[in-house]
């Protein structure tokens, strides 16, 4: 089962020469930067992502990343055409910051998170309004750095669980209720059974937190699951 | 047609425009010598000419500029007092008429109207047009009996329409007032009450300016409420308003079943025969309506208009007016000159909005307002590289102070064209001092008094006038385009609030300074008229709308200037509340409202602050001008005058700490856009970490997380006391779209529709929630279908951790339709459900065709129906053969919750029998459980009905072993036929990967 599921680290900060040479060699033509675009650094994090999602798909697929096509529905969740329900392959992206974390699965949909850890002046009031009630107790349990990494492991494992459903932003955070520890888990979800999916934390070390929620049916359980280094010499 | 003219005091005659003519300013004064014999060195000479012998000056300027005129010129003026004196008693003439002549300079094919809107294309009017249409709408008002003594009121957008209504009003001597439809009821009647019109003229169709409820409702409420309508005419095509007394016709309609041809045997009425009611808020009391007369309007008009802006025909005026402003008269009246004039009507989406019609249009003389200007300054936009401003020849400012670095933003954004800043007002229609095509502009100040009045500064505790130093404005000659009277009054409160303070002269209640040059600057108001972002704002209104709000005791609403090194200014709202209420961020939020729905968006003040008491004169009335004089850090000149001086430090103290968390939060002292927007702003430039944003900008763009998401909603709580759903954020991405939902945004409402496809085409599919009541689980579905429609779901009422779930379909199903209708106004509908979702649709459906309304599509989704539903032969012979079977089934999977339902349903039928409760499925979080709980009740309850259409029912081809058939009682409910679909999957898991795309083929099929 976890053959199918494969999580790429990307660092976002790549040369602008490399930049140039893989948009025109990867992208398809209305993706490739607009005059300017890549002179701004978050503008040029946005187009690596681009650029490597197109070579992690173009692995799994098999076929060059420039023949891919991709759409974006109107969350800006993207797909990839033609949208064969009854063989999709699923990915998903998140990144902060430099770092970007691809997933690609071909047993059920996948999500991935990963956030910057830093302490957030709104935290503790996004928990007591916006999180679950169990969730809010464990992590307003805890002091200091713990309670901040509790606080990300909590997000990123909801948000993991809503991207790889399309929900994003659709969903309240209280339909879905994780465990804010070390071990990650579903406690319950709004609409589906959570022994039918895999939760992973992902270890990028204590700036980061990083979660992959994956659905595929008969496993349980989760863990931890380490990237590996997209390459991105090649693939073109 | 740029002026070559760069140098100060040349002689008049010498001065040429590029073109080889000369400024009519120019034209006008070698006019006066040939005729007076005298010499006008330059235009100086000219205003003291006027000023000494304004009779003379006006009846040269006549002479001159030739309207169509009947009746005897002279005298030109009776009397030299400037309150009593009249012009031209014996003159006739009619505004329309003259607007619309033709000629050999004015042909009929000459373009007199570009009307821009921010949907559709300009729409576009030659003279000739727009001279047919006033007279066959004139024609139908003459037939409506509307004519000298009536009065005509219109509320709409600066369009083509309403120039049309405005002119035909004037042509048949009515008087004419237009307000916007984004005023409130309450402004609105206000005005209208006062005004008594005739004829109502209205747009319908709502716009994005429009006020929070839909506009042709308003322009019913309105209606309904004026006992001297004899019609309602609409401007557009919108909805007719309901239950109207009065007959309603449109525009369209009575402009096109004219005959061909027309007449313009339009009567002439006396140079003071009322033409305009204009409003102008004041300190207290309704708004003050002031009557313009034809005359005075038209000259004063030709006079700033020819001499001043030196418009001609060839030239394109385009100055952005509301139809609520004076501004539109005067761009409207600029018809007279020869010039065409363009139009917006439409919201400032951005910095680039009415450059971008600058551009296009190729206008030569632009006019805007000091906050317009400051935004895009604050944006960073610079029209001159973004559009072609190769026309433009002038820009002119009103509505507020320009202050000094505009001038140099204009100069290096614009280009090198005068920014005339121009000041006047309502009260007389017009300008005090303005521009001056002969000079150069000086950065920071006004070229020049308005010729033929003396405007001087004059010091507040009295004395002579000034150069210098700032005092009070008055004006000591008698003016044409001075009020012919206010509504409703015998000449005593238009004394008390010209006349009174300075005898002999109108005193406006502005502050201005003159230099020895006679070039002015403008100081703000002299009285407790505040002006928030250009719009003058009488803080009665403001009192008025408060009333609404019962926590509030007193209030006081002062501008707050001085202290900001770069010259803005502020509106700050003084609140004293009854104990033990708080200024908390919910009851900003209702304040706010109350303000924004009952007067308009514009007159929210930019700051809110609770404070202990409010400063009191001995004679027990609230002291605008000390707590402005303290805020103002000038000190406040007479603390004597005060029953409790110690009250102000406390209003300093409190207003600072305001000010400050706003800036806090990157606030700073913006001018530009509502102050929710501002904070709306400075959240996200917090939470994004880039700064400066604009209005416009897209959260998703500006690299929005979810995260930054949550993070800003929960600011939003913070600060502004409002819970919306994350999912707002898919319908309003920037802070202009945001704010305008947090200002009209009801306490605890959650908007039980949620957009989860937006597409461009086609009818909208309204898909119901199941029995959670959430219908997130219906997103797969709606990304799934195919075509190019937008899907909506619709969620339950009692998501909403406050509201209590609806407990019967039917309620649910009333209030989703209300919901659907007020989105999607006219049939048909498309409506599909998953199971329970399935009975509230089928309910939505039957209820829609109760009122009239028609289904289009009916989808019925795996949905179940109670065993109780099945005709009694059916469900006898279904209990004899399945005992047990009801008792696990039912239409959805059974939870721990349903062990209630389970053992009541056991006990009705076989109350006999053990049994054990069934084992969750899954765990379910809280609050989804309460709501399922009385979903399943009502479930339980809901027996349907009849219902006429068709629909179409979705069966899992997986059946739940122990459910039962609903097809015998969907088809004998389904009057119109039930056509039956099997699809893969079982009754939870056809709306889920990967299952889901066979349904939605099938759905997009039936729904083609």
């Amino acid at each position: 089962m976890k053959s199918d599921l494969r999580l790429w680290e990307i660092d976002l900060d790549q040369s602008p020469e490399w930049i140039e040479a893989a948009s025109a060699r990867v992208l398809a033509a209305d993706e490739r930067p607009r005059p300017g675009e890549a002179e701004d650094q978050v503008r040029r994090r946005r187009l690596v992502a681009r650029i490597a999602l197109r070579i992690a798909l173009s692995r799994a697929l098999d076929r060059a990343p420039g023949e891919l096509r991709l759409r974006r529905d109107g969350s800006g969740k993207p797909w990839l055409e033609p949208h064969d329900p009854r063989a999709p392959l699923h990915f998903n992206l998140s990144r902060t910051g430099d770092c970007c974390l691809i997933a690609v699965a071909r047993g059920g949909p996948v999500g991935v998170d990963v956030e910057h850890v830093v302490p957030l002046p709104e935290a503790d009031d996004i928990v007591r309004t916006r999180f679950a009630a169990e969730e809010a107790r464990a992590i307003l349990a805890r002091e200091g750095a713990d309670r901040v990494r509790a606080f990300f492991n909590c997000w990123t494992r909801k948000e993991a669980y809503l991207k790889a459903r399309g929900l994003g932003l659709m969903a309240p955070l209280d339909h879905v209720v994780v465990t804010v520890g070390d071990e990650p888990g579903f406690v319950s979800l709004h609409d589906d059974d959570p022994r039918a999916w895999r939760l992973f934390a992902v270890p990028l070390g204590p700036d980061r937190a990083g979660a992959v929620a994956v659905r595929c049916a008969g496993s349980r359980g989760g863990g931890m699951l380490r990237p590996e280094a997209l390459p991105l010499d090649r693939g073109g | 047609m740029s002026h070559s003219i760069s140098q100060n005091r040349i002689d008049p005659r010498a001065l040429e425009l590029s073109d080889g003519t000369t400024t009519q300013l120019s034209q006008f004064i070698a006019f006066c010598e040939s005729r007076t014999g005298g010499r006008l060195d330059d235009e100086r000479a000219l205003h003291e000419f006027s000023v000494a012998d304004p009779g003379r000056f006006w009846s040269l300027f006549l002479e001159w500029s030739d309207p169509i005129v009947a009746g005897r010129r002279e005298p030109a003026l009776a009397g030299r007092d400037c309150e009593t004196a009249r012009f031209f008693p014996g003159l006739r003439l009619n505004y329309a008429e003259n607007l619309l002549r033709l000629g050999p300079e004015l042909p009929a094919e000459a373009p007199a109207v570009a009307a821009h809107h921010p949907f559709r294309g300009p729409e576009r009017l030659t003279r000739g047009e727009l001279l047919q249409r006033t007279q066959r709408l004139a024609a139908r008002l003459r037939a409506l009996d509307v004519g000298e003594g009536d009065r005509v009121m219109a509320v709409a957008g600066n369009n083509a329409a309403l120039a049309v209504a405005g002119l035909a009003a004037a042509a048949c001597g009515a008087t004419f007032s237009s307000a916007s439809p984004d005023m409130g009821i309450p402004a609105l009647l206000s005005r209208c009450l006062q005004l008594s019109p005739k004829v109502l003229f209205a747009n319908l169709v709502d716009d994005a300016q429009s006020g929070p409820a839909a506009l042709s409702a308003r322009i019913g409420d309105l209606a309904r409420e004026l006992p001297s309508l004899a019609a309602v005419v609409g401007l557009d095509e919108g909805p007719e308003p309901e239950r109207l007394r009065v007959p309603f016709e449109r525009l369209g309609e009575i402009v096109d079943r004219a005959p061909e041809g027309g007449a313009t045997d339009w009567p002439r009425p006396r140079f003071d025969h009322p033409l305009f009611a204009l409003f102008s808020s004041g300190t207290t009391g309704p708004p003050k309506g002031i009557l313009h007369g034809t005359g005075g309007t038209l000259l004063e008009h030709l006079k700033e208009h020819r001499l001043h802006v030196d418009l001609r025909p060839g030239d394109k005026l385009f100055f952005h007016s509301s139809a609520a402003w004076m501004m539109w008269n005067w761009q409207l009246s600029a018809l007279a000159t020869g010039c065409e004039i363009v139009l917006y009507d439409g919201p400032i989406s951005g910095p680039e909005t009415l450059w971008r019609i600058v551009g296009s249009e190729g206008v030569t003389v632009f006019g805007t307002s000091p906050s317009y200007l400051q935004l895009c300054e604050d944006s960073r936009y610079a029209p001159r590289t973004d559009t072609d401003l190769g026309s433009l020849r002038t820009v002119l400012s009103t509505g507020a102070i320009l202050h000094d670095h505009q001038y140099d933003w204009c100069r290096d954004q614009v280009g090198e064209v005068p920014l005339q800043s121009i000041s006047g007002g309502t009260d007389i229609i017009g300008c005090f001092v303005l521009g001056n095509p002969n000079r150069p502009v000086r950065r920071g100040w006004i070229q020049c008094r308005s010729l033929a009045m003396d405007v001087q500064a004059v010091p507040e505790d009295g004395g002579e006038p000034t150069t210098g130093a700032v005092g009070e404005l008055i004006c000591r000659t008698p003016f044409p385009s001075r009020p012919v009277g206010l509504i409703g009054d015998d000449g005593r409160a238009f004394h008390d609030a010209y006349f009174s303070e300075n005898p002999g002269a109108w005193t406006h209640g502005d502050l201005i300074e003159f230099d020895e040059d006679g070039q002015a600057r403008m100081h703000g108001r002299s009285d407790g008229v505040l002006e928030i972002r250009g719009v003058r704002v009488g803080p009665a209104d403001i009192y008025r709308a408060l009333a609404a709000v019962p926590e509030v005791k007193e209030a006081l609403a002062v501008e707050q200037r001085g202290a900001d090194p770069r010259g803005y200014s502020r509106s700050v709202l003084l609140l004293v509340l009854h104990p033990p209420h708080r200024l908390d961020g919910r009851l900003t939020v209702r304040v706010r409202r109350e303000i924004v729905t009952q007067i308009a968006a514009t007159h929210v003040p930019d700051l809110i602050v609770q404070v202990p008491e409010l400063p009191v004169t001995h004679n027990g009335k609230h002291s605008e001008r000390a707590a402005r004089d303290a805020l103002g850090g000038t000190g406040v000149a007479n603390l004597d005058a005060l029953r409790n001086p110690e009250s102000l430090s406390k209003i300093r103290e409190e207003v600072e700490r305001g000010r400050s968390r706003r800036e806090q939060a990157g606030d700073g002292a913006r001018a530009g856009g509502p102050s929710t927007e501002a904070t709306l702003r400075a959240i996200w430039e917090n939470v994004l970490g880039v700064a400066p944003l604009r209005p416009t900008d897209n959260f998703f763009e500006l690299g929005g997380t979810s995260l930054a998401a949550v993070r800003v909603f929960q600011a939003i709580h913070d600060e502004l006391g409002v819970d919306l759903p994350l999912s707002t954020l898919m319908r309003a991405q920037t802070t202009a779209e945001l704010a305008a939902i947090v200002d009209t945004f009801e306490d605890s409402e959650i908007p039980c529709i949620v957009p989860l496809r937006a597409a461009a085409g086609g009818r909208p599919l309204f898909l119901v929630h199941s029995l959670t009541g959430d219908v997130l689980q219906m997103r797969a579905l709606a990304l799934s279908l195919g075509g190019d429609r937008s899907v909506y779901g619709i969620q339950a009422v009692g998501l909403d951790p406050v509201r209590a779930p609806q407990a019967s379909v039917e309620e649910m199903a009333r209030t989703y339709v209300d919901a659907i209708v007020s989105l999607q106004p006219s049939g048909p509908y498309d409506l599909a459900g998953h199971s329970f979702g399935g009975l509230v649709a089928f309910e939505m459906a039957r209820q829609l065709n109760a009122r009239g309304l028609t289904v289009g599509w009916l989808g019925l989704i795996d949905a179940n129906v109670h065993p109780g539903c099945l005709p009694p032969a059916r469900r006898l012979a279904f209990r004899a053969s399945q005992p047990f079977r009801f008792v696990r089934a039912a239409l959805h999977a059974p939870r721990t919750r349903m062990e209630r339902y389970f053992r009541k349903a056991l006990l009705r039928v076989v109350p006999s029998l053990p049994i054990a409760p069934p084992a969750p499925l899954w765990p379910l979080p809280p609050l989804l459980r309460r709501i399922e709980a009385v979903n399943l009740d009502a479930y339980a309850a809901y027996r349907p009905g009849a219902y006429g259409g068709p629909a179409t029912l979705f069966l899992a081809e997986q059946r739940e072993p122990n459910a039962c058939n609903p097809v015998p009682v969907w088809s004998s409910v389904v009057d119109g036929g039930l056509e039956l679909e099997r699809v893969p999957g079982g009754h939870l898991n056809l709306v889920v990967e990967p299952h889901v795309g066979v349904l939605a083929e099938r759905m997009t099929e039936k729904l083609a």
